[in-house]
């Protein structure tokens, strides 16, 4: 199936609706990801014993990671994008670039929610390393339950054709 | 031309050979660790992650509405669930499984394996887990858990890991209010493996 780079074009600069995020701030996942990012961890745990409750900032996209399972329907924009470039044979994914801006400080037992604007997509196929692929740049901005932004995140991601292997 | 030197082969141990000294740790047996809290309280996200991994839709752990008129009146956490809330974080499990460090050394069973592997049963299998849930685990709960020494083979068993002996693990946790919520048992065969396995892991 090829790509209908027209019908891909139309949902660029498209804006999701407000997607919760599936888990509430939770201490066991601060501990968690202190645990594997090898982070010694003296700010977090401390301030939250001290019940200043602030989370790691950069985990904001921890909190709004999609779930692996039960697979969803591809609703919103940014879904509908890479669900087109992944049936078009674009199935590998790498993140490219990130850049992330901290307005407001994320509390413990918050639900987040975020919203995601398809900011652009390569005019072509770009021939990468990796594969030939496209780029899409991705826009995010994070609320916390009072609906104030957290955070905002740029996300540039290359979808690509995994080359086959030689068998 | 000379004699070409050959490394002497070692012979595989030899089951004749008695090396298990069951009056060396006779005293473990019937022994209990102190109680170890979880690093976690029982957690909504982790049981969310749990169910999404194990792909397990029950909404007596997820839907709170679905919950609440069922019998249990209120969220639960998977009873099957009952030992994640005190795994080792990433460093004491390290220890455990590569550096042969365990956390709380001082406890019966820990101490109990030591003396064995010394004895050259350091190869270890599991071989029988069972667990009897005996209260609901609820979101907010802090599950502690020590274990018990149940019983250790008198004599030798052949096996096709070679010659071992079964350790018996009796795991006890309970929650905040000292209501006991699983009993868990856990049999591993400690053996002498031919080969010694735990040094080719090393490093």
């Amino acid at each position: 199936m090829g790509f209908n780079r027209s019908e891909a074009a139309k949902l660029v600069g498209k804006q999701s609706g407000a997607i919760k995020a599936l888990d509430k701030v939770s201490k066991s996942d601060i501990r968690h990801w202190c645990e594997v990012l090898g982070d010694p961890d003296p700010e977090y745990s401390e301030k939250i014993k001290q019940g200043k409750k602030t989370a790691p900032p950069t985990m904001t996209m921890v909190w709004a990671m999609p779930a692996l399972w039960p697979p969803g329907e591809a609703a919103e924009p940014h879904e509908k994008l890479l669900r087109l470039l992944d049936e078009a044979g674009y199935s590998g994914s790498a993140g490219i670039a990130l850049e992330q801006e901290f307005l407001r400080p994320v509390r413990l037992g918050d639900r987040l929610s975020y919203k995601v604007k398809v900011a652009g997509l390569s005019k072509g196929e770009q021939a990468t390393r990796m594969g030939r692929g496209y780029v899409v740049d991705l826009h995010y901005t994070f609320f916390d339950g009072k609906r104030q932004a957290v955070s905002t995140q740029k996300y540039k991601v290359l979808k690509f054709q995994k080359m086959e292997l030689p068998s | 031309m000379g004699k070409v030197k050959r490394a002497k082969i070692q012979p595989f141990s030899s089951p004749a050979e008695v090396a298990f000294d069951y009056s060396r740790i006779e005293r473990f047996v019937g022994a209990s660790s102190e109680w170890h809290d979880g690093h976690d309280e029982v957690s909504e996200s982790d049981i969310r992650h749990w169910c999404e991994v194990m792909q397990d839709a029950n909404p007596l752990y997820t839907d709170e509405k679905y919950a609440k008129k069922s019998r249990y009146k209120g969220l639960i956490a998977p009873p099957v669930m009952v030992q994640t809330w005190s795994l080792d974080p990433r460093k004491e499990a390290l220890g455990r499984f590569v550096h042969n460090d365990p956390p709380f050394k001082e406890d019966p069973h820990n101490q109990l394996f030591g003396i064995i592997d010394a004895m050259g049963y350091h190869g270890v299998v599991a071989t029988a887990q069972s667990q009897e849930y005996l209260r609901p685990v609820r979101p907010g709960d802090m599950i502690r858990g020590r274990i018990t020494v149940g019983h250790v083979s008198k004599y030798d068993h052949y096996t096709r890991m070679g010659v071992g002996r079964y350790v018996d693990l009796i795991y006890t946790f309970a929650n905040q209010r000292g209501e006991e919520v699983c009993v868990a048992t856990f049999r591993v065969l400690k053996y002498r493996p031919p080969l010694d396995t735990r040094r080719s892991y090393k490093g």
